[in-house]
């Protein structure tokens, strides 16, 4: 039986989801038929689909009049301080995870020193350039603040009250990966891929997954800013990471097997997530 | 906390508005490859009128952002806000988060207009100067922030003015007797601003330099911050009533 309170929820939910799926999927579709997904058009919209969850979730609290009283923008450091650092470390793990695991599924041997020298570079110019990709991604991430802001903030503490945290991981992330395919269909996610359900498909489960992290850093910081910077970081440092294993990398064509090690990596994340920071949050709000 | 930073946005409309202001103009030199499209020959002019144009716009901001400081220097306020639960930590953190806040509308607009204009004309994204300059400023404003608080805005200001122009001084010393490749000839200048933007490959110097500049501009913040804390109460007994 749901209650008052959830049904209003839940009426929320239904126009933020159909509001965002709007912005995203309707001028894909007007690009698609009218100037192409090859188009500058499509480029454009690209650069600016990013801020449509944030647009999203402030018309509807504009719609629903609830103002932002349970929003998580505004940072919390108070005791709050390690799951910033965690924000920033957790997407180099995550990233070295799946260089290991690429590594052990599909290369002889793995020499960091030379693979750095087959880059054409020096050790130091290496580092220095993740270190530096790692500080952009930790200055920039308030462009992620327009994802963050629909997903992290509005949707799923929505859907956990309503639906409770399982179904919500899951469900959330396919809203997400709905949400993504124009991006995956016209290229821009994982290339020109040849089956496009399948590129759906692996969004899907990417963004389950990526947004599992988000929500648990969410939760435990009570900030949406530590998912920005977890998002912000991972998508600036990869770079400098996955440039270790691009000589191999091109050699796979299959979608999934290309894939498999960041799934995994992901994964792994999501249960030391879940079992040690969702864990340490629950003791703390226990005691 | 959320309470200050709504307060800031109220009394600092006349900062949102020249931060705003700040941006429009500039926009326009940022995104001249686009209304110019004079094809490859002036690129690298443009190049220089869009960099030059981030770096004012920035520069410009960073002198009145330190004014978010002068809407509470009462002493009526310094001691109910210390006797408050956010107390002077809240106080002095809604300050630097605001100062931050500024500088990152203005980063997300550059990045906006700069992608765009980069789709449509294949300019350089100059928003990557956005960030290089806002780790410069933050660096500044981590020594200038606690003089405000301790000693109130204008005696600020004068800090300020004093370490801009030591800046510019060190960098004539530097630029006049050191044989730098990018002050050689104009040609030279125009790879160093592509380097910059991210388009040809940096020296080691400059990728290590920018490597620490962003850790250092938040460790640097983190400690101003402390200092402000600390010196909070003691600036408030020199406020007017």
């Amino acid at each position: 039986m749901i209650n008052k309170s959830d049904k209003a929820t839940a009426k929320k939910l239904c126009i933020f989801i159909a509001l965002s799926l709007t912005l995203s999927l309707l001028p894909a579709l007007i690009i698609y038929f009218t100037a192409g997904f090859e188009s500058k058009a499509m480029t454009v919209y690209s650069v600016l689909m990013p801020f449509t969850p944030a647009a999203s979730a402030m018309l509807t609290r504009l719609i629903s009049k609830e103002g932002m009283e349970d929003s998580m923008l505004v940072p919390k450091f108070s005791g709050k301080g390690k799951y910033y650092i965690l924000a920033v470390l957790l997407p180099v793990v995550c990233l070295i995870l799946q260089i290991v695991i690429f590594s052990a599924a599909y290369i002889d041997r793995f020499d960091l020193s030379l693979r750095i020298r087959f880059l054409g570079v020096t050790k130091l110019g290496w580092f220095s350039t993740l270190f530096y990709q790692i500080g952009i991604g930790l200055t920039a991430c308030v462009l992620m603040l327009g994802e963050e802001l629909g997903w992290q903030d509005y949707l799923y503490p929505k859907m956990q009250r309503v639906f409770g945290k399982p179904i919500t991981l899951i469900a959330g992330g396919i809203v997400v990966g709905i949400w993504n395919i124009p991006l995956v269909v016209s290229g821009q996610y994982f290339g020109n891929v040849k089956d496009k359900a399948a590129a759906i498909v692996l969004a899907a489960l990417i963004c389950i997954l990526t947004e599992a992290i988000c929500q648990q850093l969410t939760e435990s910081s009570e900030s949406v800013i530590t998912a920005a910077i977890f998002r912000s970081v991972i998508h600036f440092s990869s770079p400098a990471f996955l440039s270790l294993i691009t000589l191999e990398q091109r050699k796979i064509t299959d979608l999934f097997k290309f894939h498999a090690p960041q799934l995994a990596a992901l994964a792994s994340v999501v249960v030391f997530c879940i079992v040690f920071v969702g864990r340490k949050n629950k003791l703390a709000k226990q005691a | 906390m959320r309470g200050l930073l709504y307060k800031e946005f109220c009394l600092g409309r006349k900062n949102l508005l020249a931060v705003f202001g700040t941006e429009l103009i500039f926009s326009i030199t940022i995104a001249f490859p686009t209304i110019m499209d004079k094809g490859k020959d002036m690129s690298a002019v443009f190049n220089i009128l869009g960099f030059a144009g981030v770096v004012l716009m920035f520069l410009i901001m960073m002198m009145f952002v330190p004014s978010i400081f002068d809407n509470d220097e009462h002493k009526k306020w310094a001691y109910f806000i210390c006797s408050s639960p956010e107390g002077c930590r809240g106080q002095v953190a809604s300050k630097y988060l605001f100062a931050v806040i500024l500088y990152m509308i203005a980063f997300v607009w550059v990045y906006i207009i700069s992608s765009v204009q980069t789709v449509l004309t294949d300019a350089p994204n100059f928003s990557l100067i956005g960030l290089y300059m806002i780790w410069i400023l933050i660096i500044m404003h981590s020594i200038e922030f606690p003089f405000i608080t301790r000693f109130g805005t204008k005696l600020g200001n004068s800090v300020r003015t004093v370490m801009f122009m030591m800046l510019v001084n060190i960098l004539l010393i530097i630029f006049g007797f050191a044989d730098i490749e990018a002050v050689r000839s104009p040609e030279a200048f125009f790879n160093f601003v592509e380097k910059l933007l991210g388009k040809s490959g940096m020296s080691n110097l400059t990728s290590i330099f920018l490597a620490v500049l962003p850790f250092a501009a938040i460790i640097c913040y983190l400690i101003s911050y402390r200092i402000s804390c600390a010196l909070y109460i003691k600036g408030a007994e020199s406020y007017d009533k």
